[in-house]
């Protein structure tokens, strides 16, 4: 059995690995918007590339919560912690897969026929780098107030999702052979929100952690679709 | 604070302060235990656990120089001012120590040992006071056939068991627990407590315990002691997860001092 001080050690190497694998993906986030401002190819196929690495990121720190989980047995801010980088590192993993998804999109994107971006992707894509940022800067301060910030801003970036789409509709009825890039952005449009929805979930587990309050923000988008007509 | 108290709590224990000569061991205790739960009680060596659950069935009493303040109340009733007789609360409010203590008589006399000082003769119906208190902890087909045989032969989770049999034998409604795994291996121990949560339906049950998984497993409410003050208590679940006290939070997790 590892000693008292192993385990605190151990502690911190797993809550510096959460933060480094939050940092990984902010970088991701930041690659992603400049190969899209571009439609740059090389660096969409290095975006993709690099998404092997932060899967090895999360499957290191998912291995290592196991093993102290099992044979510490923590409790109290010890176990909520864990709990919590458990999961927060599947929605961190799903945010990068999402940069990747996008990257594919721009290579197909970089093969049409330009055709004008949807005017507030940048900012939907920005406001969502934003809470990803927060989220990070939160979790490195134990932030409940800035955690809670970012829950609150997934309502915006939904709301500019709508937006989107509506533009996107327009565009396709004013210019019918842009058809296929526009379909193209209401992908990518669709991806953003998702980004934004899973750092609202990590967003939540930091305030656990630091309140101890099971009080998860899962997107209640479906309960609000379901009550419309 | 006399009155009877508009409360479900098994026990209600209002501003109690114990002294051993002038070590004071208990201060301004307050504390309510609910009836048909298991209440742990943690906390450090020397911090009062023993004390605090020895003063719920006046213990204390054998011990020279202890002065007792405050009120105990039991179902409504003051334990040391209403006039309760001693007989009437250790038959209400039994006990199971540490180290498993069966006389040295056979299984049979150590079960009807109680109920016997209680004036129960008739064979038939001792017999059947000491199968029901052997099924109720689970070893009346182990021992049905060897009742006669010594209780010092049995291994020490079978003795911890057959105290438990020998301390419901009596109907208490209320079991006062400690440490009672501490010397057991860890098999007697999961018996003792899946015995314990199969026991709150009919019992209130006390414990005190220094494993903390222990007390997280089995318990509903869980009280964290420390230099004779109560620092926390409530929900095990909210002690556990997220204490309030940072003392609480130090001592479960292991990081105390
Ligand atoms: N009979 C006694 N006379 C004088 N002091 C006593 C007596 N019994 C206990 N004490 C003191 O009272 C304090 C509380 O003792 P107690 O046995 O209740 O602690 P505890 O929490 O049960 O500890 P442990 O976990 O070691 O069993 C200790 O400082 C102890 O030395
Ligand atoms: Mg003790």
């Amino acid at each position: 059995m590892p000693t008292r001080k192993e385990y605190d050690e151990e502690l911190k190497v797993i809550n510096d690995l959460v933060e480094a694998m939050g940092q990984q993906v902010l970088l991701a986030i930041d690659r992603t918007n400049v190969a899209l401002k571009n439609l740059d190819v090389v660096s969409a196929n290095a975006i993709m590339k690099n998404d092997a690495m932060i899967d090895a990121m999360e499957t290191e720190i998912e291995e290592r919560c196991i093993k102290i989980v099992v044979k510490q047995q923590p409790i109290a801010s010890d176990w909520r912690k864990l709990a919590s980088y458990m999961r927060m590192i599947g929605d961190l993993e799903r945010i990068a897969d999402n940069c990747s998804d996008i990257a594919i999109y721009i290579k197909k994107l970089a093969k049409l026929k330009k055709a004008a971006a949807p005017s507030r992707l940048e900012e939907a894509f920005s406001d969502m780098r934003k809470m990803v940022a927060d989220t990070v800067t939160a979790f490195h301060n134990t932030d409940i107030s800035l955690a809670e910030e970012v829950v609150k801003a997934d309502d915006v970036i939904d709301d500019l999702f709508e937006k989107n789409a509506e533009d996107i509709k327009k565009g396709i009825q004013e210019n019918i052979d842009d058809l296929d890039a526009y379909l193209i952005y209401l992908g990518i449009d669709k991806y953003v929100e998702r980004m934004a929805d899973h750092v609202t979930a990590v967003a939540s587990w930091v305030s656990f952690i630091a309140k101890g309050e099971l009080n998860i923000m899962f997107t209640d988008r479906y309960t609000k679709e379901s009550e419309t007509k | 604070m006399s009155e009877k108290k508009a409360t479900s709590a098994k026990f209600y224990v209002h501003d109690l302060d114990l002294f051993y000569g002038s070590f004071q061991a208990l201060k301004k205790i307050n504390f309510q235990i609910a009836a048909n739960r298991i209440t742990a009680l943690i906390g450090p060596s020397g911090c009062g656990k023993s004390t605090f659950l020895k003063t719920l069935n006046r213990m204390n009493d054998f011990v020279e120089g202890c002065k007792i303040t405050g009120d105990v109340q039991l179902d409504g009733r003051d334990i040391y001012t209403s006039g309760m007789s001693e007989i009437e609360l250790r038959q209400r409010v039994g006990m199971v120590f540490q180290q498993p203590n069966p006389f040295p008589k056979t299984i049979y006399d150590n079960v009807a040992y109680g109920p016997r000082i209680r004036g129960v003769h008739r064979k038939s119906e001792l017999d059947e006071i000491v199968e029901t208190s052997l099924r109720e902890v689970g070893i009346w087909d182990e021992f049905k056939d060897r009742l006669n045989k010594s209780a010092l032969g049995l291994s020490g989770g079978q003795q911890q068991r057959l105290c438990i049999a020998r301390t419901i034998a009596v109907h208490p409604e209320v079991i006062l627990m400690d440490e009672p795994t501490s010397a057991l291996d860890p098999i007697s121990t999961m018996k003792i407590e899946d015995l314990a949560v199969e026991m709150k339906e009919k019992y209130t049950i006390v414990i005190v315990t220094h494993n903390m998984q222990q007390a997280n497993r089995i318990s509903d409410t869980t009280a964290f002691f420390l230099l004779g003050e109560l620092i926390e208590s409530g929900p095990t679940q909210d002690i556990f997860l997220n204490p309030q006290n940072k003392k609480t939070e130090e001592y479960i997790t292991g990081r105390f001092g």
